[in-house]
Parts: C-alpha cells; sequence; structure tokens
C-alpha cells in the first residue's frame, strides 16, 4: 500500500468523521465525484467504519456478569426512589431518558424479532411487533401456563409451569387503555424476555425476544436490561411505556380484581 | 458526591459496556472492565463539572492499557488471523449479512489494539478527534492516520473493497 492510499484512506476516513473543514470537504467531494477509486475507497472505508460499530452492539444480548449485576442492582437499590415498588425490580436502563428515545426512536415503530430455532416455541409465539400495530394472533388465554401466570403473580415472583419452564412477571405498566407486564421466561435451552398486554381474550404478546440459555443466569433474581436480548425490549418500552411501572399494591389490586379496570 | 451520581452511572452502563467490549472483544473482559470503572468512580469521585459518560470512557481507556501492560501485550502487535477465516464460511449456510458480520468481527479481533483503541474511542466513544488526541495523548494527524489504517485494514480483510 502506498503513502498517497494511506493519505487518502486518512482524509476519506476524517470526511467520514466530520473532522475536516470546509475547503477540505470541498476539495474531496471534487475527487470522490472525478475518481472511481476515490469513491470506491470511501464506501469501504464507510462500510468499516459502520460496521465497527454495528459490532460493538454485540454485547447487548450478552446476559451482564454476576459481580457486574450484584454492583449495579446495590446503585439502583441506594438511588432510593423507588420506595412503595418493592417487589419490582428496577431497569436502568429502561428509563426514557431523552437521548436515547431519540436515538431509538426509528427503530422503535418496528422491532423486529430474532427467533432461534430451538427456543421456547411451544410457551410464547414467535412475534414481530410494531408499536403502531400490535399483532392479531398470539395471544395468551388465562388458562394456559404463562396467561395464568400474568394474570395472577405478582411482579418478581417466579413460578414453574407443566412443561418445566420457568415464569418471572417483572414489572408492569399501564400504556395506553391497557395494562401490560414485562417478564421473563427460561427453560432448559433457551430463555425470552416479552411484553404481553392484557385485553379481553387475554394476554397478549406484544415483542418478545429469545436468546439460548446461558448458564444460572437465567434464573438469577434480577436480570439487567441486555438479559435475553432485551435490547430490543428495552426500545419497545421506551415507546410504549406512558408512565412509570406501577406499584406492588396497585399491581395486586388488579390482580385481585381481574384486570378489569383501565388505565 | 455528586448528585445523582448513581442513575448516571446506570444509564451510562450500556453505552459503557459496548465501549469496553470493543476494545476487549470479549464479554466478560468488557464487563470486568465496566466493573473496575464503576468502582474507581465511586471510590474516587468525578469532577462536577465532566460529563460522566466521557468520564468514565476514559477511565475505561486507562485500566484496559494499564491491563495490556500488565501482560506485556505490545499495543501495535498484529495478532495472526485464525484459522478458521471467512472464506471457511459458505453463502449457502450463512446469509450474507450474518457472513458479513462474522467477518467484521474477525477482522476487528485481528485489529492491532493500538487501531481498536483509536476506533473505540472516536467510533463508540464519540470523541472528536482533538477529545481523541488529548485522551490518548497523540497528536492529531496520528489519531487521524491511525483511524485511516484501521479502516483500510478491516475494509481488507472483510473484502469490502476489491482495489
Amino acid at each position: 500500500m502506498t503513502h498517497d492510499t494511506n493519505d487518502l484512506d486518512s482524509r476519506l476516513s476524517a470526511y467520514l468523521d466530520g473532522e475536516l473543514d470546509s475547503t477540505e470537504s470541498a476539495a474531496l467531494e471534487t475527487l470522490i465525484a472525478s475518481d472511481p477509486h476515490a469513491a470506491a475507497r470511501l464506501e469501504a472505508l464507510a462500510t468499516a467504519r459502520a460496521g465497527f460499530e454495528a459490532t460493538s452492539h454485540e454485547i447487548d444480548d450478552v446476559p451482564m456478569s454476576a459481580s457486574l449485576t450484584a454492583t449495579l442492582e446495590r446503585l439502583a437499590e441506594s438511588r432510593g426512589d423507588h420506595s412503595g415498588t418493592g417487589n419490582i425490580v428496577a431497569f436502568p436502563a429502561w428509563r426514557r431518558t431523552a437521548d436515547f428515545f431519540q436515538q431509538h426512536r426509528a427503530v422503535a415503530a418496528s422491532v423486529a424479532v430474532a427467533v432461534g430455532a430451538m427456543t421456547l416455541q411451544t410457551a410464547v409465539p414467535a412475534q414481530v411487533a410494531s408499536v403502531e400495530g400490535l399483532p392479531a394472533s398470539g395471544t395468551l388465554r388465562a388458562d394456559s401456563g404463562i396467561g395464568h401466570a400474568l394474570e395472577a403473580s405478582a411482579s418478581g415472583s417466579s413460578k414453574d409451569l407443566a412443561d418445566g419452564s420457568t415464569i418471572t412477571p417483572r414489572f408492569t405498566f399501564a400504556s395506553g387503555s391497557n395494562y401490560c407486564r414485562v417478564a421473563d421466561t427460561a427453560s432448559e435451552n433457551a430463555q425470552a424476555r416479552f411484553v404481553a398486554c392484557r385485553e379481553a381474550a387475554g394476554w397478549r404478546i406484544a415483542i418478545a425476544t429469545f436468546t439460548a440459555a446461558s448458564g444460572d443466569s437465567a434464573h438469577a433474581p434480577y436480570q439487567t436490561a441486555s438479559q435475553a436480548g432485551s435490547e430490543s425490549v428495552e426500545r419497545f418500552l421506551d415507546a410504549a411505556m406512558t408512565d412509570a411501572p406501577l406499584g406492588a399494591q396497585e399491581e395486586a389490586d388488579l390482580i385481585r380484581t381481574g384486570w378489569l379496570d383501565q388505565p | 458526591m455528586r448528585p445523582g451520581l448513581n442513575d448516571e452511572i446506570l444509564e451510562a452502563v450500556p453505552h459503557l459496556r459496548r465501549f469496553a467490549y470493543s476494545l476487549t472483544r470479549a464479554a466478560a473482559d468488557a464487563d470486568d472492565l465496566v466493573q473496575s470503572v464503576i468502582e474507581r468512580v465511586l471510590d474516587r469521585g468525578v469532577p462536577d463539572d465532566v460529563e460522566l459518560k466521557k468520564w468514565m470512557f476514559r477511565v475505561c481507556r486507562n485500566l484496559w492499557i494499564d491491563g495490556l501492560r500488565a501482560s506485556r501485550t505490545r499495543m501495535d502487535a498484529v495478532p495472526e488471523l485464525k484459522a478458521q477465516t471467512a472464506d471457511t464460511l459458505s453463502s449457502e449456510q450463512v446469509a450474507a449479512g450474518q457472513m458479513m458480520m462474522a467477518r467484521t468481527r474477525e477482522a476487528i479481533d485481528a485489529l492491532p489494539p493500538v487501531y481498536r483503541e483509536v476506533m473505540t474511542v472516536v467510533g463508540i466513544g464519540g470523541a472528536t478527534y482533538k477529545e481523541a488526541a488529548a485522551m490518548l495523548d497523540t497528536p492529531i494527524g496520528t489519531i487521524m492516520s491511525r483511524l485511516g489504517r484501521a479502516r483500510a485494514m478491516l475494509a481488507e480483510r472483510t473484502g469490502y473493497h476489491d482495489t
């Protein structure tokens, strides 16, 4: 590789980063327009730049280490602004910060869900959901295992199902005219995090993400926002949550009255 | 203590994990690094006038460098590409996007730390070249040429270009 190519790569790279002044940018744009080699280099460097950024997100779907999880749990607890919601796990990254919402606004409208071949298909239907139009299918009736747990179990309590999997509702929130719950399920082979919203016929899955099980983390009491591919769930919640999670008492009242009240 | 520090830390963690992962290229190492950064920040505090996330990126990079030095890794050493290269991936078996992702991953793993560092600080950490130069104690011209070289290496090894 020649010195000239190195220099061109550096300038094109700086151009992509918006680090060139207007004179330098204009000169480079003229070159790109007239020289196919320069245009090809720009495309190659831009793809490399984007690829590097994209791969950094791979860790979003990897469960956090136990010690980091414990540290975050301590931080969340000592924050002290969740009084009265004692059985509700705080998910710090789900806080709707302005910049996060801004950043993910485009994708929040159509969150695609990847489903592994050997996942919890028997327990939770695979869904591709959008905020605007939740799918008509995927309703969990209250007499199914998961449906019953969503109907009757308090957030934070785990329930073993007949098929050997467990379900743990995480918290409840109001979204428009429905109540929705975030829950985790785990079987021997896979784990999932999903959001289901209560409708007349039962609990409809709004979004679900699946990952292969990874040791004990599936049963950890505190599951982080990066657990179970939940970056997508996080984005969904950013768009769907209209208010803070319900307190324990509000949730208990809804369980007792069969989720009849409208938010 | 800086007010709302815990909140700020919790909000920074997803970003910090990506930053650490881009440096270490291993999730477990990244989490250890993030853990160390949080402990350092809680232990020593943060100046009031800094943006916490950027401060944590800086601490993260410094701790990572310390670790490399302790393990006597040469920053400019070029690791060998693993035997299993992109060529062994069949396009019938792997969708094009996944294949490109796998190639990219492999190529990033093989980047010398000094290149991965500058790509992380600018690409993931959002530093300007000037900020990167200050953080890495390196002239701006070097930041610029390293980025150009790093991206060119990625492009070569992933077949983004055919020139």
